[in-house]
């Protein structure tokens, strides 16, 4: 019974592997190749790769992406609530106020300890 | 229909919310208040809030509010084990201005992190579902990561962070596999339900549920330090800044093992092979801890040893499981948490410039001065308490837990931590010896020091811990009563 019901995955499985290997396979005895130092380079965007991989970023990206993280995440709330506006009614109003000031007031946290200064 | 949360909703969480508004309101004061002025500000508004915080749980004690469809409670015992995270705070804070204006780490935001730690604790305990105990644990546990690294410029306490975010994260990666399996066999992540789920069906029929809650003993494991999962505990806790360290032996303990209980022992069936698991890793946890306390150079390193194995005598009172066990358990865990807090915070004054924290640095610290005298005297009355002295809170705490044990029929269980008791003795009275008995090492640091108006702060808040701790090792019924009651209302 229940071997029966999973039998099409088992088939889906077997097929993904198959046609897998056998692509694989094949570019890989059938294509042409051309060797040499820029092919074997990592590609990365277009760009020629410089340095290695180990560098040390700046604190200040992670500042930005931590505040940006928090702002765009919290700023999510508000959709749901827009959605089901009327139902929350005043108490829901009040709510979303009081969730507002906070990230006002964390948004002069973040200015006055100065996280949006670049340089 | 939809149900919403509504103010009622509120009305259990009243002194989390205290908290957090106190706590955003100190970082707040910290960008308005410059570096001198405003500099006791800060400390003074966090423990007004804890104050009144503690008034606001008096307050809910009895009422037994629910909130937020039945995840929130304000019953007694979450109520008791929140005031005693409150006191442990209270504490903490009077010592912490001292070394952290002696280091050179005054961050407003030190306080904020414990006030928030504090608040995380809070959730854990009083909530009962597993998702909303997990958010907790994590309030708590990353406000205690960065308060850890606090003192920037130490590589020691750099390397304690960093070791402690990395095992943290991953027994919390261990508890949340846990959660995900009992969701996965039970259809809910509320407590009442998981024990009913459990009661009905048995533990170990589903293996997805023993291997769950496995997790979940691996994830609170780490949390109270327990053995096999104790390896960060000497690291961090000699590493991080010592008020640090005494806050999270005390409180961060105490939480941990609040919510032990309130995931185990309140009506998951306790099948045979758990109950071995259990006694084990018991006795791994008393024997481990001394015994490795007994090598210690560095009193700092020796408390965190001592504080293992005194997590070891609570988990004796977590194999008996009984009433009388659990109500053990509260004490204990207010008892370590006045004696934890006292003796590291007695580490965490400097003597002439110097912080203190080998056995080296205390020989003949009781003769230097009229300062180290009282503090002499405050490390010994500590150091009794931890072993268990007759007339500390250290006593009568042990001596709940292992009649309890006794009761319950764990005899060899009750000898083996008797006998680790005596162990004990040998590193808790060297400290006291090497303060009394002997001559300074060195005889340069002489001289008399005008003691500062921060330090006479945090040896007016040891003296109180001193008194608590005597108080409840004389007087300790009231409070026995006070838990005895909270244990009726989680139920069983």
């Amino acid at each position: 019974m229940l071997a029966t019901e999973y039998f099409p995955i088992l088939i889906l499985i077997v097929l993904g592997l198959v046609f897998a290997t056998v692509f694989t396979l094949a570019g890989i005895l059938l294509g042409p190749k051309s060797r040499g130092k820029d092919k074997e380079m990592p590609f990365e965007s277009g760009f020629a790769s410089k340095g290695l991989v180990g560098q040390r970023y700046d604190v200040k990206f992670y500042m930005t992406a931590l505040i940006f993280l928090i702002f765009d995440v919290e700023i999510v709330f508000l959709y749901p609530w827009a959605v089901k506006f009327r139902e929350l009614g005043w108490f829901g109003f009040i709510e979303v106020c009081f969730f507002i000031l906070l990230l006002l007031v964390s948004l002069t946290y973040v200015w006055k300890k100065g996280a949006l200064e670049w340089e | 229909m939809i149900t919403f949360a509504t103010v009622s909703d509120l009305m259990p969480i009243i002194p989390e919310l205290i908290l957090t508004f106190v706590a955003i309101l100190v970082l707040i004061v910290d960008l308005v208040g410059t570096q001198t002025k405003y500099r006791i500000t800060a400390a003074v508004l966090s423990i007004f809030g804890l104050c009144i915080a503690i008034v606001a749980e008096i307050q809910l004690f009895g009422e037994n509010y629910t909130g937020f469809f039945n995840t929130v409670v304000a019953d007694e015992y979450s109520i008791l084990f929140e005031i005693i995270y409150m006191i442990t705070g209270i504490i903490t804070i009077m010592i912490s201005w001292h070394y952290i204006a002696e280091n050179k780490m005054n961050f407003r935001e030190y306080y904020a992190l414990i006030l928030f730690a504090i608040i995380g604790m809070m959730f854990m305990t009083s909530s009962t579902d597993l998702l909303l105990i997990f958010i907790g644990l994590e309030i708590m546990s990353i406000s205690s990561y960065i308060l850890v690294g606090m003192m920037r410029q130490s590589v020691k306490s750099n390397e304690a962070a960093l070791k402690y975010l990395m095992l943290g994260a991953f027994s919390t990666g261990f508890l949340l596999y846990g959660i995900s399996l009992l969701y996965g066999a039970t259809a809910s992540t509320k407590l009442p339900e998981i024990v009913s789920h459990l009661q009905e069906h048995g533990v170990f029929n589903n293996p997805l549920t023993g291997f769950g809650l496995a997790l979940l003993v691996i994830g609170v494991g780490f949390k109270v330090a327990i053995v096999p999962f104790h390896m960060w505990t000497p690291d961090v806790y000699s590493g991080a800044p010592t008020p640090v360290t005494a806050f999270m032996s005390a409180a961060a303990k105490a939480a941990g093992f609040a919510m032990l209980i309130r995931i185990f022992l309140t009506g998951i069936p306790y099948a045979e092979r758990w109950d071995n698991l259990m006694w084990l890793i018991t006795v791994l946890t008393m024997t481990v801890g001394n015994v490795m306390a007994l090598k210690q150079i560095s009193i700092k390193r020796m408390l965190a040893y001592s504080s293992i194995a005194h997590a070891g005598y609570v988990m004796v009172a977590v194999v008996a499981g009984s009433e009388a066990a659990i109500s053990g358990i509260i004490f204990y865990s207010l008892a370590y948490a006045l004696m934890g807090v006292g003796a590291f915070g007695v580490l965490s004054i400097q003597s002439k410039g110097r912080t203190l924290e080998t056995y080296d640095d205390f020989t003949g610290y009781a003769s230097q001065g009229p300062k180290e005298q009282v503090m002499a005297f405050l490390m010994s009355i500590f150091m009794l308490s931890l072993l268990g002295l007759p007339l500390t809170a250290g006593f009568v705490g042990k001596f709940q837990i292992f009649y309890a044990a006794l009761d319950a029929g764990w005899v060899w269980l009750t000898v083996i931590a008797a006998m680790n008791s005596v162990i004990s003795l040998f590193y808790y009275l060297r400290v006291i010896v090497c303060m009394y008995m002997k001559d300074p090492l060195d005889s340069a640091v002489d001289g008399n020091e005008q003691p500062t108006f921060s330090s006479v702060f945090a040896i007016s808040g040891l003296l109180g811990t001193a008194i608590a701790v005597l108080y409840l090792g004389v007087f300790p019924n009231r409070f026995v009563e006070l838990a005895q009651l909270s244990v009726k209302t989680i139920s069983f």
